[in-house]
Formats: C-alpha cells, structure tokens, sequence
C-alpha cells in the first residue's frame, strides 16, 4: 500500500560540534520509501554521520538515513562485491576478513558507511599506494527524483560516476555499490616507529610509499627547536598472529561525542596526553596488531573526540604539492608561534587522488592539524587559509565544517567542473546540505 | 522445516526474518515488494544463513491470490512457523475517514492475515511441532478516537488467534499471540512515546526463544500486561476526557 512519506523533526549535529540543526528527517527502510515524492523539498542521504563537516544535514533540507540500506547483494566469488550504501565498514571488513580478503581504503572508524566513504571520496593508511575510496568502486545504483534508479559505471556515465565519488550526494542517492576488494595479504599488521620532526616525516614517507600503512603524529604542543616532534608508522602485512586483535570499542555518535560540556583539552593535558603517545610510540620494537586495531585506531580511544566536549574540535586537512611542503610548514609553525592556537596534534600520509570532484586531487603530503575551539584558533584559522592558498594547497572539505566558500573555490581544482556538472545533473538543486550551501554550490 | 514471514520487507518482519534465518531454517518472505525481499535473500545467503525464498503479496488486494505462495511452499518441507508480522496504520485512521482506506487497514492487519492462516493449515504438520504467531498491539486495549479501524482489527485478530489456539489445542500447533507496546520501527518514528520504544531484534529475539511454547496471549514489554489491564479499567467518566 502506497503511503506519504514518513517525516520528522530531528536534531543532527557535525562530528565537530560545530554545525547543530533541527530538521525534517526520513528513515526509509524500504525501496518504495526512496521513491516517495517530497515534492520540491531539499534533501540530503545521511550514512553514519561521522563527516566533521554537515554534509548529512541542512537547514530545511530532509535527511533520508540510509541505516536500514545495510544488506550484502551480491558476490561474483572472486573480489566483487555488490553492497547497499548503509553498510558499515565494520560490516564489510568482518564479511571479507572471513574470505581473506580486505577492502584497502578504511577511513577512521568502523561504522561509517559505504555510500558516505564515496560521498566524502575518503582515504586509507597509506593513499600514496591505494589511492581513494572511489578507485575501488566499480558501479553503483544511484536513486534521482524524476528518473528513479539507474546504474552508474566509469564506462556508462563517466561525468555522474566522477562527481558522485567525492560528490557529498549532492547528485542523488547512492542506493547501493559494487566495491572491488583486494586479497588480504596476512593475518596481522607489524607497525615499525620510530621517532621525527615534521620537515623529516615528509620526506621518510615519500620513501615509505611502497609500505602497507605510512604515516606520522605529531606532538601539537611542543614550540620552537621540538615544534613537530613526532612519531613516524610503518606497517606491512605479516602472517604472524596479531598481539592485540580487539574488534570491541564504545559507541560513538557525532550527537554523543560532545555529551561532556566542558573541554578538557588544555595545553596541560594535550602536553601529557603526546607525551604518553611518544612515550608509548618510542617503546620497544615492532608490534603486530590485528586489522581492526590498525584501520580504526580511535575506535577503541574515543575518549580523544569526547574530551574536546560539547564545543568540539577543528580539524583543518590540506593536500600540499612537494614543491610547497616546505615552506607551508616553516610558514606553519611561524602561525602557530605567533597565534598560539590550542593546538592538540597533527598528523600527515602521501597521498594521491584522481578524482575529479570535491575531493582531494593530485599528489603530496596531505597534512592533518587538530585545534581545541578558543578564540586563539578563531584568529588563527583565517591565517591557516590564507596560507592554503598561499601555497596553493587544497582543503579537505569533508575534514572542515568553516571551510568558507571562497577559500574552496579558490583551492579546489575541480570546484568550478563539479558546479557545472551538479548544475546539469539536478538543475533543481533538489540534493542540498549545509555544506553545499556554505560552499556556494 | 520451513518457517514464513508475513510483512518480511522492514520493521519487525524484516527482524524476525533475520532472526530464523540465523537459526538456518528454510524461510520464505512475504511482502509486496520484491526489491526488499530480494535484498533480505542476497544478505541470508551471503552470510551464511537460510535459504530464503521471496514472494510478493499486497496484502491491501481485495482479490489476494496466494498461488505463488503456494508455489514457494511446494518445493521446502512443511511448515514450522507461520509469522504474521505485516501490519499498518495511518495518521488519518479516524472516524468518518474514506472507506477505502478503512478497508485497506483492516484488510492488511486482520483480514488477509487471516485468509493466509486458513490456506496455510494444511501445510502445518500434523504430527510434531509448528506454531502460528501473530501479533496485536497495546493501541487496541481500548478503543479511542485515533488508530480507529487498526486497533479494531488487532482486537479482531488476537480474538482469532483465541479461537485458532482453541482449535489446535488437540494437535501439535500451537497459536502464540503477542500484544506489543511501541517498537521503534517508521511506525513510531519520530513520535515521542509515554514509555521507551523496543528495538524490533529484541522482540525478534523474544518470539525466537518462546517459539515452542503454549501460551496463548504474551505482552511484549511485561509490563504492558499490568498497563493494558489498568487502561482497560478506568472508568468512562475519566476515560472519555482523555487524549492519548
């Protein structure tokens, strides 16, 4: 029997903390739901929502929830696999682990979705090597009001296939995806560490590029001569078992992460908190851990995103070309010495992206920086943009809820392709979020 | 032994699906959309489970046949467990509301799950165990000037399922019939509730465990049991001013 769609009132928040709404809200859970008509409302599909920015919601725009979209469809036996978008990464990994096989790219935590890893286009441990999610995807059924269901592969429909990875789902709802998976080439992950200084991290990770996993912290609070002071991670494959292969962790939603009021990240703790890391990260030789421990390392540490409280965090994610590496970081530690933002850590990877949407494009050293809110990081923010574009860097706009519009579309190289293209594929705009709005698409 | 889920594509039909099928019975879904029921067949086999065998049925049609449901049925062993778990309701199931729609409710909770229990009978064992399951809710304790033809035909079907477990009181079938309080599935979504909403796997779970068992009527949370008789005992002079 055909009934109206089921809408209501919702609160969603960004994993950030930054961007609260209220708005109409749709849970299908069957295929007729998708093709409900909603008349001339905007509307938005929302995955696990753990996108820092909110791509998932918007000020009057319905946010279909693709929780109940989460069954396996299809395997050819081999390394494809047709899955609809709510699946979970947590989902996936343990169905392939019992085939010996692994989808390479695993973003932070284990119940983000498929269709928000193509949404955002995310990335792996090592994107140099494996690239991003969209590398391995290869079709997807895409539901567009009007034209209903349609498959969508590189060959069939180029342009939609391109601006729907990394497309935030601003061209319609990803309804399901044939994933191609690799075999999985050992049991468990050695992680190598050793100690650097950012200005080495880049280089020793260029040259990391053939490992399983690659990349580096760094202690955000240290200034001056230790600015930088960090740990650098190796890992390969090994067929020795795991010595910690946990797969339980605590729950964490966007609305959860923020239950504490008060941040209690303070240059205090943030200090002790690296200094633990180093501490922990310069002991001892290699360990081998299990895949869930080495894809979602904060999976089990949520404690890092709740002490940022109800206020949240900024985390800001550049791709920067070698040429400018050197001279964003130098430029980097002259902001933070200037502004002293409470800075609590940073990270970077290679990287390399073909896509030619939203997401990050081309190759570098792709730069994580992780700021408690305080009116230092406010001021100091602007300067980090302004240095994007300085360096011609590209933000990472699912990393970044106060990417202003500009700044995007004066760093994206395909900013001005994608509207063009979302312009022709929904001429009536009927995919919206906040973030398509604040970024002038 | 084959077990049939009515109402298999979401909600509380779709958990129940999951449930048996872990158990690794042969299953065959029911909805009226293939697409879902397609979907909870792929997902079985990939991980593992039953075999499931879709068939789509509108419970809302007038001239249900079941020949393909009869046709699904020919090829697995006989029945251990019919579910009933279909259901519907609307904002607008009021008095004075259009009689299609008063008909399209009660044919979808009472009457078509009812044709599918008689045709089925047959089909259940004679000799062994074999239960029919079906499922109320408290909406029907009493009637009020909301969920009007729902709860009618929720009443209707547990006095069914009375006269069914009195009926197959001699045999080996036995008729379970559960009144469920708010689960948290698209009919309640959104709607703030007096107590909290139970997570369909967990009545699934329930109905699993009890699958054997000769109750007759179970209330799902308990304590819906003491509510119901409480609501069902106010007298009309309070009962008449109030609005749930």
């Amino acid at each position: 029997m055909r009934a109206s769609a089921i809408l209501r009132q919702s609160r969603f928040v960004s994993f950030d903390g930054a961007v609260s709404l209220s708005t109409w809200h749709q849970r299908p859970d069957r295929y007729r739901n998708l093709e409900q008509d909603l008349g001339n409302m905007p509307r938005i599909a929302r995955g696990g929502g753990y996108s820092y920015a909110a791509a998932s919601f918007g000020e009057g725009v319905v946010v279909q929830q693709m929780s109940a979209f989460n069954r396996l469809l299809e395997f050819d036996g081999h390394s494809k696999l047709r899955v609809e978008a709510g699946a979970t990464l947590e989902t996936l990994i343990r169905w392939a682990g019992q085939r010996s096989l692994i989808l390479p790219i695993l973003p932070g935590y284990p119940l983000i979705t498929v269709g928000g890893c193509i949404a955002a286009d995310v990335h792996g441990k090592n994107p140099l090597r494996d690239g991003t999610f969209a590398d391995w995807v290869e079709a997807f059924t895409l539901f567009r009001p009007g034209i209903g269901f349609e498959t969508v592969t590189r060959d069939r429909n180029a342009s939609l296939f391109e601006t729907t990875c990394g497309g935030f789902g601003l061209t319609g709802t990803v309804v399901d995806v044939t994933l191609r998976l690799a075999r999985r080439p050992g049991h468990s992950v050695s992680i190598e560490r050793q100690p650097i200084g950012l200005h080495e991290a880049v280089e020793a990770l260029r040259e990391a590029g053939a490992s399983d996993l690659a990349y580096s912290w760094h202690d955000g609070t240290k200034r001056g001569a230790a600015f930088g002071r960090g740990i650098l991670y190796r890992g390969a494959w090994s067929e020795a078992a795991p010595a910690i292969d946990r797969a339980s962790y605590r729950l964490m939603t966007a609305n959860d992460r923020g239950r504490w009021r008060l941040n209690l990240w303070n240059r205090a703790s943030a200090a002790a908190a690296n200094a633990l890391i180093a501490y922990v990260g310069n002991r001892g030789a290699a360990k081998e851990q299990g895949l869930f421990e080495t894809a979602f390392p904060l999976a089990r540490h949520s404690i890092y995103n709740r002490l940022y409280g109800r206020n949240g965090l900024v985390e800001v994610q550049v791709l920067i070309s070698d040429d400018a590496v050197a001279t964003f970081i130098r430029e980097l530690q002259r902001l933070v010495e200037r502004f002293d933002p409470l800075l609590v850590m940073m990270s970077t990877k290679r990287f390399r992206g073909r896509q030619r949407s939203l997401s990050l494009s081309g190759e570098g050293t792709l730069l994580a920086v992780d700021l408690a809110r305080s009116v230092r990081t406010e001021r100091f923010l602007p300067e980090f943009d302004a240095l994007t574009v300085q360096t011609a860097s590209q933000p990472n706009v699912s990393k970044d809820s106060r990417l202003p519009g500009p700044i995007a579309a004066r760093t994206l190289p395909n900013y001005a392709l994608f509207r063009e293209r979302i312009a022709r594929i929904d001429p009536q705009r009927l995919h919206q979020s906040e973030l398509s709005r604040r970024l002038g698409l | 032994m084959t077990v049939v889920v009515i109402g298999a594509s979401s909600g509380l039909g779709r958990a129940l699906a999951a449930r048996f099928a872990r158990a690794g019975d042969p299953l065959v879904l029911v909805s009226s959309d293939r697409r879902d029921l397609d979907a909870h067949v792929a997902d079985f086999g990939l991980n593992g489970g039953a075999h499931a065998v879709a068939v789509a049925l509108d419970l809302a049609d007038r001239e249900l046949s079941l020949a393909a449901l009869d046709a699904a049925l020919d090829s697995l062993p006989a029945i251990s467990a019919l579910l009933l778990a279909a259901g519907f309701s609307s904002d607008d199931d009021v008095p004075g509301q259009d009689s299609l729609a008063f008909e399209n409710i009660t044919r979808i909770n009472y009457l078509s799950l009812c044709r599918i229990v008689e045709h089925c009978l047959p089909r259940l064992p004679r000799a062994g165990r074999a239960a029919i399951i079906g499922f109320g809710s408290v909406a029907a304790t009493r009637g009020r000037s909301r969920n009007v033809a729902y709860a009618a035909a929720k009443r209707a079907l547990d006095s069914y399922f009375e006269s069914l477990r009195h009926s197959l009181a001699a045999g080996g079938v036995i008729a379970q019939f559960y009144v469920l309080g708010y689960l948290d599935t698209n009919l309640s979504f959104g709607r703030r509730t007096l107590l909290p909403k139970i997570a369909p796997s967990r009545v699934a779970d329930i109905v699993f465990r009890n699958r054997e068992r000769d109750f007759g009527r179970s209330y799902v949370p308990w304590f819906w049991r003491p509510l119901c008789w409480a609501v069902r005992a106010v007298p009309w002079f309070v009962f008449r001013k109030l609005s749930f």
